[in-house]
Parts: structure tokens; sequence; C-alpha cells
């Protein structure tokens, strides 16, 4: 009786390697992976910037264009808060074939989105969440600008980040390691983090 | 009695010896520098100083289970350096993979001589050292998954479900080694029910620890940076735009199984190959479930992991070489195995010491630094003058923005920024440093730089010439 409770018990063990492996291949042999923190999810502004460099640099006028659309919108809502028509300048450059101006003109349009999103963060520091995600974005804004920085200018503005993302603080969970944020240094190190910038202003 | 004494006294000789090897393998790390070498673990070490995943201290999914070992180590060795703390843990895991190791095999084979002959395998191979300095969570969790699988093999499920948890919690990466565990439930002396109830209180009890963990530094954003996270894993490889489809997941297999022939070697990886497919028609249940666990994991990782890691390779390779000794055990007197396995040993150095003996004019000496390492270190000295410094690299970009502040170093996942190379050559010092040889000819190759174990890559730094843009 003994054999044959082992027999069953094999070949049921057997069935299953069968049928785990098989739910195993169907969910993991799916998809892909890969390593990218790079990879700033939707983000029409750095889509649209790398489309334009690249047709920038093959000298290609539709493609251009065709880049400012991706990112149209965005231009729109950075001009309703800052100076002049981003997209007159955007299409001037263009038309002129301007092209140092068309990349200061990148340039200037993500040191505006750092600091609409830092704006942002400081009117919603009251709400972790919202604050957080908005400064860790406006975080990888600046890592595209960064190397374009002297070495001071890097150390300012690391060490303005890093102190920004400390005002955050910390949500905790039932109250513990709950850490309220700090209004103060938040807007203390954005304006040192904004003069560090300065150069990417026109 | 007799016997019992004779027993523990050849016990108690193995033990050392195993212990002895350990200290050898010990002395051999001390001969290399301990830095942190990847962008992961420059994350890791991040992670350390101050936690939150959102600002990728250390990256999604948070690693809270390694963060927590290396606390905790840092706290006994009283050491306040990250780098060190990060690095130190690896480096402990490493040390105790091949005891594990060994107690499995002796579970399996009943015969000490042959766990320190596997204990010896384990420590000489260059895959162990490679993982050890790497500072990564690799080592760590195949010390809890191999611990997973002697409680087990002893029917301790509860035992075995924490070191699962613990795992999952310093490596999620290694998901797949745990469903593979399922099976065990099965064989268990426990009716189903609480063979479940067994496993799934310490996955729950650890989870929810983590959970609560990350949650109070990140909040729910949390999830919101898992999305991206998870987005970007899935649809970017390495650095390019182009999504993976069908024909090129089955160049991810042919790359690793190029990887894997070069690296490891072709008759090492068949040997281990084909004693895991022996293992999985075995007549012991528990064989036959640890060569599952392996080969479930290594067809995954075949179509899922990137082949420039060779360290995702280690859980088939550690499970593979145990189960290579076992059926040699099986086959072969003690007097034939040990030859024979010291062959098989040799075979998997010989294509990496022909790696190293191929990077002139570096392979005279002993190097002692990861590839980053001796680039960061040979590009140091650099002073800007007129004109500026600038790098570009997809490898561990983070690492080396971090310590070469007066260079300008761009990322080139993004495919205008080696435009901006081009351009800037012509008034500037312009390297690029690259994980592969590139085939233009425009580029001067300055430097390689070696990798010391088959887990690292040689680098290949090349300056642009001025003239040619």
């Amino acid at each position: 009786m003994n054999e044959v409770h082992r027999v069953i018990k094999h070949t049921l063990l057997n069935a299953r390697f069968v049928f785990l492996t098989g739910i195993i291949f169907l969910v993991f042999s799916l998809h892909a992976s890969a390593y990218s923190y790079s990879a700033m999810g939707d983000e029409p502004v750095i889509d649209g910037r790398e489309a334009m460099l690249l047709a920038i640099e093959n000298k290609d006028v539709s493609t251009m264009l065709a880049a400012l659309e991706v990112f149209h919108e965005e231009l729109d809502f950075l001009q309703s808060k800052t100076m002049g028509n981003l997209t007159v300048q955007f299409k001037s450059a263009i038309k002129q074939k301007d092209f140092v101006k068309l990349k200061s003109l990148l340039d200037l349009t993500i040191y505006l989105m750092i600091e609409n999103r830092l704006n942002k963060a400081y009117k919603d520091l009251d709400n972790y969440q919202v604050a957080k995600v908005l400064v860790m974005k406006s975080k990888l804004y600046l890592d595209i600008l960064f190397p374009a920085l002297d070495r001071s200018k890097k150390v300012d503005a690391l060490n303005a980040m890093s102190a920004i993302l400390k005002a955050v603080g910390n949500p905790g969970v039932f109250g513990v390691g709950q850490k309220a944020a700090n209004p103060e240094v938040f807007k203390q190190q954005q304006d040192v983090l904004f003069s560090a910038l300065q150069q990417f202003r026109l | 009695m007799y016997l019992t004494q004779v027993n523990s006294k050849k016990i108690g000789l193995a033990i050392s010896s195993i212990l002895l090897i350990g200290c050898a393998f010990l002395y051999y790390l001390s001969s290399f520098n301990w830095q942190i070498s990847s962008d992961d673990a420059f994350n890791l070490s991040r992670g350390f100083e101050r936690f939150s995943v959102l600002e990728f201290r250390p990256h999604f999914p948070g690693y809270p289970g390694l963060i927590a070992g290396i606390h905790l180590l840092a706290l006994l060795f009283n050491s306040t350096s990250s780098e060190y703390a990060v690095i130190n843990f690896s480096i402990l895991s490493a040390l105790l993979i091949p005891i594990v190791l060994a107690w499995l095999c002796y579970h399996f084979t009943n015969s000490l001589f042959t766990a320190i002959t596997l204990a010896l395998l384990a420590y000489s191979s260059p895959l162990l050292a490679g993982l050890a300095l790497s500072g990564l969570s690799d080592t760590p969790a195949l010390v809890f998954l191999l611990l997973a699988l002697a409680c087990a093999l002893r029917q301790q499920l509860l035992l075995a479900a924490l070191a699962i948890a613990i795992m999952l919690s310093i490596r999620p990466a290694y998901l797949i080694l745990a469903l593979a565990f399922i099976p065990f439930i099965f064989t268990q002396t426990y009716s189903l029910r609480i063979a479940c109830l067994k496993t799934l209180l310490p996955i729950i009890f650890v989870g929810a620890a983590c959970l609560i963990f990350i949650l109070s530094k990140d909040g729910f954003a949390y999830f919101s940076e898992g999305l991206r996270f998870t987005q970007g894993h899935l649809d970017i490889w390495g650095n390019t735009y182009t999504k993976l489809d069908r024909g090129a997941q089955l160049d991810i297999v042919y790359q690793w199984l190029e990887q894997l022939a070069d690296k490891i070697g072709l008759f090492t990886l068949t040997s281990l190959l084909a004693a895991m497919a022996l293992s999985l028609i075995d007549k012991k249940v528990p064989i036959k479930i640890a060569s599952f666990i392996a080969s479930s994991y290594f067809i995954v990782m075949l179509f899922t992991q990137n082949p420039d890691n060779l360290r995702h390779f280690a859980p088939v390779f550690f499970l593979g070489i145990m189960l290579l000794i076992v059926q040699l055990n099986k086959v072969l007197s003690l007097h034939f195995l040990l030859p024979l396995i010291v062959l098989v040993f040799y075979m998997s150095y010989l294509p990496y010491w022909h790696n190293i003996m191929k990077m002139a004019p570096t392979s005279s000496a002993l190097v002692k630094q990861a590839p980053v390492n001796q680039a960061i270190e040979y590009l140091e000295p650099e002073q800007i003058t007129s004109k500026k410094l600038i790098l570009g690299t997809n490898y561990s970009m983070n690492l080396i923005s971090a310590q070469l502040m007066h260079f300008s170093v761009y990322d080139l996942y993004y495919p205008s920024n080696l435009r901006t190379l081009d351009q800037a050559a012509k008034d500037h010092h312009v390297w690029r440093l690259s994980g592969s040889r590139l085939l233009e000819n425009e580029h001067q190759l300055e430097r390689i730089f070696s990798a010391r174990f088959p887990t690292e890559q040689d680098l290949y730094l090349y300056k642009f010439s001025n003239h040619s843009y």
C-alpha cells in the first residue's frame, strides 16, 4: 500500500512539475527585462528634446517641427507661467536655422520644467506623495543639464537638491518614522539650486 | 558511542578544512581593492546612508532585507563607511555560500570528502570572487536560497519559508527560485493546509515588515516609482530605445549561451546542464526538486535577464556544481572523483585566464581594481585647461559622474549625447568609455581596462580626434 502511495505521490509531483513550469514560462517569457535608470517614463519634453537634437544634427527642419509638436502642450503651459511665447521662439529659431539658439531654448525648457515642478512641489509640501514625486522628476531633469555645469556649480546643485529632498520629509506609517516637511529649507535651497543653474536662463 | 565520536571527529575535521579554504579565499580577495564598481552598488551604498527608493537610494524595488543586513553588519563592525559596509556584507555572504553548499552536499551524499571537494570547487570559482567584490544582492540572496533548501530537506518548512522570505526581501528578482520551491510543500509530512500555512506565514510577515518600512520612507509614491522603473525595465534594453520582439528574445538566449560558453567554458556548462538533467530524473525527490529549482531559473534567466551580467547565472552555477558532485559521487568511487573534479575546475578557469591574457598590456600585473575604477583612476589626473574634459559612457554613469566631478559626463542612453561628444571634440578633450569594442575608425582606442572576474566586463576608453568633424 505504501508503495502505491509513493508511486501516486511521485506521479502527482511530476505532473506538478510540468504544470508549474508551464505557468512560470507563461508569466516570465512574455517580456524581457533591462536596466535603465535614465528611462523617464512618459515625459514629452525629454522625448521632444531628444528628437529635436537629432533633427538639428541632420539639419532636418520638418523633423524639428514634428519634434516641437511632441512637447508643444508643455511649452504652452510653461509660457503661461513665465516669459514670452516659447513656441514662437522655437519656430522662429527653426525658421532661421539658428541651431545654437535652438539648443539654448531646449536647455531653457528643461530649466523651466525644473523650476515649475519645484515651485509646484513647494506649494504641495503638505501632500508628501505629490511633492516628493515632483521633486524627483525635477531631479531627473537636472541630470540632463548636469554635464554642462562646472564643478562648483555641480556641487552646489547636488547639495541643494539633496537638501530639498530631505526637506520634503517622510510620510511614516501610523506616525512611525514621520518627519514633517520644512518649507523654509526647501525655499532657501531652491534658490541656491536656481542660482547654480542660472546659465540656462536666457 | 565509539562510532559517534569518530563521526564527530571527522565532521570537525571537515568543518576546519572548509574554514581553512574559506580563509584562503578571503586572503585571495584581500589582494584586490574593495571598491564599489557599479551603479547598482553605488545606489545601495546611498541607500545605506539614507533610504528612499524614489531617490534611487537604492533603486526599485528597494532591497529592504539587504539594507537591513548591511546595517546589521555595519553595527557589528562599527563601520560607518557606506562603501565598505556594502562590500563587507557581500563578501561575508560569499564566504558562507560554499559552507552551506557543503552542508547540502553532505546531506545528499553522506560523504564528508565530497562535501569538502564541493566547498573547494565553490571557493576557487572566479564567479564567487566576482560576486563577493561586486557589493550586490546576489551573494546574500544565494546564502538564504541554499539555507531554504537545507531546511526544506530536513522537513523544516517554517524555517525554509522564512529563508525564502528573507531571500526575496534581499533580492526580489529571485522570485522564480521561490516559486520553484512550491513542490516541496507537497513532499512534507504535514497536511497540505498546514504546509501551506507554514509556508505563507513567514512570507506574509517578512513581506509586511518590508512594505511598512518602505512606505514609512516613501509613502504610496513608491508604487508610482515602481511603475516607472518596471516600464523602463520591460521596454528598454540597455541603451537603446528598441522594444524587444520575439526575434530579439531569441537573440538574448543566443547571447547568453555565447557568454556562458566564453566565460564559464563549454565543457563546464555542458557538465552542469547534464548534471541538472540527470538530477531531474533522479529517484530521490529532494535532488529532483533541487534540480527543478536550478533548471526553471536557468530557462527563465535565458529569456529575461541581461546577458551582460554573468552574476545572474550564479544560482544555476552553484546548484549545478552541487548536483554535478552528487551525480559523480554516485557513479565514481572517491579515488577517481578528485582528479575529475580538479579537471572540471581547471576547465572552468581556462576561458577566463585566456581572456585575461588577451588584455595586454595590463595583464602582466594583478589587476586590483574593477574596470570602471581603473577608468576613473586613469582619468582623474586630467586637468581642465582652456579645454573642457568630456566623457560619454553607457556604463556605471552615476558612479563615474559622482567621482569625476571635473568632467562633463554624458549618459549615452540618449543618442543625442553621442552627437554632443562628436561636436565637442572640435574644441575639447573628449573620451568615450564603452563596454564593447567600437567599429568606428575615427576614435582612437586609448586604453583597455581589464575585467578581474568573469562577472565584470572589459571597458574600452576611446579618445575622440579633433579634426574629423
